[in-house]
């Protein structure tokens, strides 16, 4: 019986052909921007969090300095800005599996091309950052020459590609850092150059990289890190390490955040998540204008049909069956606006995200879950449906006498 | 099989009260065919529209085969009306979006017939009616005569114990509409089916065993053609 209505129904919507048509059309520029915004915002949450995850859920971060406290600063106990911490402080930690030690200082450089001397950002990697962190690195891409020794004695430093020819050096070639000499082993790929995802620890291709020890021979002090990377066993509950981690740091000089990759997740998932919200919010307003041209085509639809009703009231259609071909009929024109829109809006963000990708130089693609395409096209039948069940009933409701006499 | 006691009928037309059925009283037996004639406004289609089972009375009894269906609902007016009525209507009121033998069909649909056997019910009576060339064709694509006719075998489509028409002939001219009028008493005496028919047109009411004269909702004359031959 249900096809026989949808039939019905069918035959009603193709009768008037450019009324359905510009009906749906209001459903489908809804459902295209919902769809598009959706499919993009979640393209671009999955990335970020895709590049959290190459981190791994069981690495916490720590960072020198109470991230919240009131002042918004990083700031110790006392209050003072602190830009280190201790890492002897976590030892005989339990779940401890690695740690990364990278510690900065401002050092003063001097090559042969260079005019004067430069003040720039140096920092000292410990191996294991490179062994079991280097997604913070996004990779610590070599492009010429390798890696330094962490064994070696030598002195020995990797370059940005930027600073590499600021500095009018290549592979093999000197420079002096606080007026010791190194020796470049390596080129990093420039930003650009790189296969996507994105470094934590900033702007690659202006850094200059040496051992951890080195930089404690450098600057002395054992025992300093800027940001220390651990990673926790598979069986470690992060969250709970996490904290006290926090806890060994409390009253020190240095005091100390944990993040964590499920933290950085929550947030960026609330974030996100919440931009996508109030960006599909005012997408659906427009969904709303569609579904009230859906209503209005439908009471047109009641009036000029008026004496149809009669006929079907007077040869047995109940109440109910009038009111199923109406809802069916309003419901179709959603179902049909959700389809085209779902369409248009998988086209549209295919396209944007090509463009996204472009602007970002970074691989990028829309999301589409099937929630959200079928969603869309479910949401838009109720929609459809809802918008009908006013003309509906007043269809329904119609004596048959009154409708037959009507002209 | 149908018998009205003491039925007043009252309706708004816009801002007028309009009192159609004036303490009528009327019998028909199983089998008749009975003509309604009166002057326009007399009470001729609400009246109609009563023994059809469209309409209630604001008072009085209306007993279809011993049933009073003045108490009925609406549901159970809709499924008298799919079993047991067959209407015709004056301006065929065929649905213009759907083919002859979808709208022929259409009273099946509702009582949810299956498709197959709607089919053949519905080609078989097209057929009947002189229009088995015509299933697929659309109201616009048929002549008056045309479309009475399917209007007809729609009304025979649920086998009705009960066939009413609104001025069958109304917008018929003579020749067509002595056909129509053919059909309907051949299915009157043939099929044994009671016929009520509402007109203004005197050789239509010639057809009728018995024809009640209407005036200002109340029956005037009610004569068998006996009486009046």
């Amino acid at each position: 019986m249900f096809l026989d209505y949808l039939g019905l129904s069918w035959q009603s919507i193709k009768n008037r052909q450019l009324r359905s048509w510009l009906t749906i059309l209001g459903i489908v520029i809804g459902v295209t921007a919902i769809v598009t915004l959706i499919s993009i915002g979640q393209g671009v949450q999955d990335s970020i969090l895709n590049e959290f995850e190459k981190l791994g859920y069981n690495t916490v971060t720590v960072i020198p300095g109470n991230i919240n406290t009131q002042r918004g600063g990083f700031s110790n106990a006392a209050g003072d800005s602190v830009d280190s911490l201790s890492p002897s402080v976590i030892e005989g930690l339990e779940d401890i599996n690695s740690k990364g030690l990278i510690r900065t200082e401002t050092g003063l450089i001097n090559a042969e091309d260079l005019e004067g001397q430069a003040f720039l950002r140096v920092t000292g990697l410990s191996e294991s950052i490179l062994t079991n962190f280097d997604a913070y690195f996004n990779g610590f891409p070599i492009d010429q020459g390798e890696v330094f020794s962490f064994t070696d004695d030598e002195d020995q430093v990797v370059l940005g590609t930027e600073i590499a020819s600021e500095l009018g050096v290549e592979v093999g070639g000197k420079i002096q850092i606080e007026g010791r000499d190194f020796t470049v082993t390596g080129v990093l790929k420039s930003d650009e150059e790189t296969d996507g995802g994105f470094s934590f620890y900033g702007d690659l291709d202006s850094g200059l990289f040496v051992p951890y020890k080195t930089m404690n021979a450098l600057y002395g002090g054992g025992d300093v890190a800027s940001i220390m990377l651990i990673e926790l066993s598979e069986s470690a509950d992060v969250t709970e390490v996490a904290d006290k981690i926090e806890k060994l740091y409390e009253g020190r000089d240095s005091a100390a955040t944990t993040i964590t990759t499920e933290e950085i997740s929550k947030r960026v998932n609330n974030a996100l998540g919440t931009i996508q919200i109030a960006l599909a919010g005012i997408a659906a307003i427009s969904l709303l204008v569609g579904g009230v041209g859906v209503m209005n085509t439908m009471y047109t639809a009641v009036l000029e049909r008026t004496r149809e009703i009669g006929v079907m009231k007077a040869v047995g259609a109940k109440n109910s069956s009038i009111l199923k071909l109406f809802l069916i009929e309003s419901g179709l024109l959603g179902l049909f606006g959700g389809a085209l829109g779902t369409l248009f809006g998988v086209g549209l963000s295919l396209i944007a995200g090509h463009f996204i990708q472009n602007a970002l130089s970074a691989p990028f693609s829309p999301s589409f879950r099937p929630a959200l395409i079928i969603g869309a096209i479910a949401f838009s039948f109720f929609l459809g449906a809802a918008s009908g069940v006013f003309p509906a009933r007043q269809a329904a409701r119609l004596q048959p006498v009154e409708a037959l006499r009507y002209e | 099989m149908i018998k009205l006691t003491d039925v007043e009928k009252t309706y708004m037309m816009g801002e007028t009260e309009v009192r159609a059925l004036r303490g009528l009283d009327l019998n028909i037996a199983d089998g008749e065919f009975v003509a309604i004639v009166g002057p326009s406004g007399s009470g001729k289609s609400t009246l109609m529209h009563i023994i059809g089972a469209l309409d209630v009375p604001d008072q009085g009894r209306v007993l279809m085969h011993d049933e009073d269906i003045s108490v009925f609902s609406e549901n159970e007016l809709a499924n008298l009306r799919g079993e047991k009525v067959g209407f015709v209507f004056q301006t065929f009121n065929l649905i213009h979006t759907l083919n002859s033998l979808e709208n022929v069909t259409l009273p099946l649909t509702f009582q949810g017939v299956s498709r197959k056997e709607r089919y053949e019910r519905g080609k078989a009576l097209l057929e009947t009616v002189g229009l088995g060339d015509r299933l697929e064709h659309k109201p616009a694509e048929l002549s008056g005569g045309e479309q009475q006719r399917v209007a007809i075998a729609r009304a025979l489509v649920n086998d009705p114990d009960l066939l009413l028409a609104d001025e069958p002939t109304g917008n018929l001219d003579t020749d067509t509409g002595r056909g129509i009028m053919d059909l309907l008493k051949k299915l009157n005496e043939e099929g044994g089916m009671t016929v009520v028919i509402v007109t203004h047109n005197p050789n239509d009411a010639g057809y009728a065993g018995q024809t009640v004269h209407i005036v200002d909702g109340k029956i005037v004359e009610a004569k068998t053609a006996t009486e009046g031959a």
